[in-house]
């Protein structure tokens, strides 16, 4: 093939394809602009989100709750954090294994093969799926992953060389030792890890910020920016710039870990929807180790 | 872009910045909907571009850089939604890859899928680099001025997409046979 017959080629292809946005989603951007103030001329465009006297005000007030030991749930779910429990629904739905589906709005508890009974509650128009034995996903509406609880071992060595492989020797089993190989890895902001007790479980809860730039990472489809790898092979891996609160839990000897997605754009319903299922969640162990994850 | 209309939004006029955003919405969606392959990802991507678009008028100087500038947002929302789709990769194989309302008769299926998946194995860079050379036309030296990026760097990144693709047309005409997804999580 030629190099105009290349060109051609790929103007073709592109060419194909939609080339109107829908009303609906048009319309909800200018609702959202409507909400939104204008930036002050006189400030900087970019300001860094995490470092706002504000934000760390309210960052150390947390830490210091957390390092203090109050048990801020007792029983309830991780979102004693945001606000206050709600009451489950008598008969949650149980989730299980599967592809990505829309969830109808109601209290879902995880099934086998997840090793951990996880009970939370799903507003409107939530999707999530049970990936395996490892990992759960909640996502809104049109959204990627806002909600995760996974199960791993496996920790990059340094999340922008994921060639260099994995932490050796892997971080032991405690959750202490996982927060702090995460808090130790190179170009990944993290917040100290502060003792926290979720639903009766204790655990390390910890904030870890991705630079705002992979530019000198090693670029690669399955992310630039990689944390870990589940014991089946899926790889998490961070955007530019992305937040994610994390909760590393003891649960009868497995350490889950629930993460709650800040993404770029995410707006203050998204975070309230997602604060909602915080609130809700609830854990058990019973869900025994599968036999088959390698 | 009216920049009679520019400067009004930028003065706090949301109606003038409504008729900005109908004017320009179904352009911006369709570079984004070329760069991630994904209708509901790339009306988010717009979304977030009208939305940081508002926000941040009044800190643009010139008005008449609305295009670019517009644009640049453009296409850091569609590498930050690219980013964050692949989050868990093993979503990322789950996507399903959207095939065009009309199918181009000139072009073969085969040929339309071995592009599409080679697409997909690009950095969002090298994507958006792609697209607004061949979707938009646009010189690479304009691409490197908008994205505010040297222009090394751009001619890098064509050539890589441009590499990617032209071996996965070459390695489907060997094979064909798309990966098939496994249980990962």
């Amino acid at each position: 093939m030629t190099d105009n017959e290349f060109n051609r080629t790929a103007r073709a292809w592109l060419e194909d394809g939609p080339t109107l946005i829908s009303d609906r989603a048009l319309q909800s951007a200018l609702d959202e602009v409507h909400r939104t103030r204008q930036r002050p001329a006189w400030l900087p465009a970019r300001r860094p989100r995490m470092f706002t006297p504000l934000r760390l005000a309210a960052a150390a007030v947390a830490i210091m709750l957390t390092v203090v030991g109050v048990n801020l749930l007792s029983g309830g779910g991780v979102g004693g954090l945001f606000g206050p429990t709600p009451t489950p629904s008598p008969t949650p739905i149980v989730m299980r294994e599967g592809e990505p589906a829309p969830l109808d709005p109601g209290t879902y508890v995880t099934a086998d093969p997840f090793r951990v009974r996880v009970t939370f509650t799903v507003p409107a128009e939530w999707q999530g799926n049970m990936g395996g034995p490892n990992a759960v996903f909640l996502s809104a509406p049109s959204k990627g992953d806002e909600v995760i609880f996974s199960l791993f071992e496996k920790v990059y060595s340094d999340p922008c060389h994921f060639e260099q492989g994995f932490l050796d020797p892997l971080p032991g089993p405690s959750t202490n030792d996982l927060a702090t190989a995460l808090t130790n890895l190179p170009g990944l902001q993290a917040t100290t890890p502060a003792d926290v007790t979720v639903a009766g479980y204790q655990g390390k809860q910890l904030t870890l910020t991705a630079p705002a730039s992979f530019a000198d990472c090693t670029q690669a489809e399955e992310g630039n920016f990689r944390l870990w790898e589940l014991p089946l092979g899926a790889i998490y891996s961070m955007s530019e710039g992305q937040r994610d609160r994390v909760w590393i839990l003891d649960v009868d000897g497995q350490r889950l870990v629930i993460q709650a997605l800040e993404k770029v754009g995410q707006t203050a319903d998204q975070r309230a929807q997602v604060d909602e299922i915080l609130d809700s969640i609830r854990l058990a162990p019973g869900n025994p180790p599968t036999s088959s994850p390698s | 872009m009216d920049r009679a209309l520019v400067e009004a939004a930028r003065s706090g006029d949301e109606e003038a910045f409504a008729s900005i955003a109908r004017g320009s919405a179904d352009r911006l969606f369709g570079i984004a909907h070329r760069i991630l392959r994904d209708t509901g990802r790339a009306e988010d991507a717009v979304q977030q571009t009208l939305v940081k678009a508002w926000k941040e008028l009044p800190g643009l100087r010139e008005s008449d850089r609305f295009d670019a500038w517009i644009h640049r947002i453009l296409v850091h929302a569609c590498y930050a939604e690219a980013k964050r789709a692949s989050a868990w990769s093993a979503n990322v194989v789950a996507l399903t890859i959207e095939g065009p309302s009309t199918p181009d008769s000139t072009l073969g299926v085969e040929t339309r899928d071995a592009l599409e998946r080679g697409f997909r194995r690009l950095p969002p860079e090298q994507r958006a680099c792609f697209v607004l050379h061949h979707y938009l036309g646009w010189p690479l030296g304009e691409i490197a001025e908008t994205l505010e990026v040297p222009l090394g760097t751009i001619k890098s990144r064509l050539h890589y997409a441009t590499a990617t693709l032209r071996a996965a047309l070459e390695a489907d005409a060997r094979t064909g046979s798309p990966a098939s997804r496994e249980r990962m999580a």
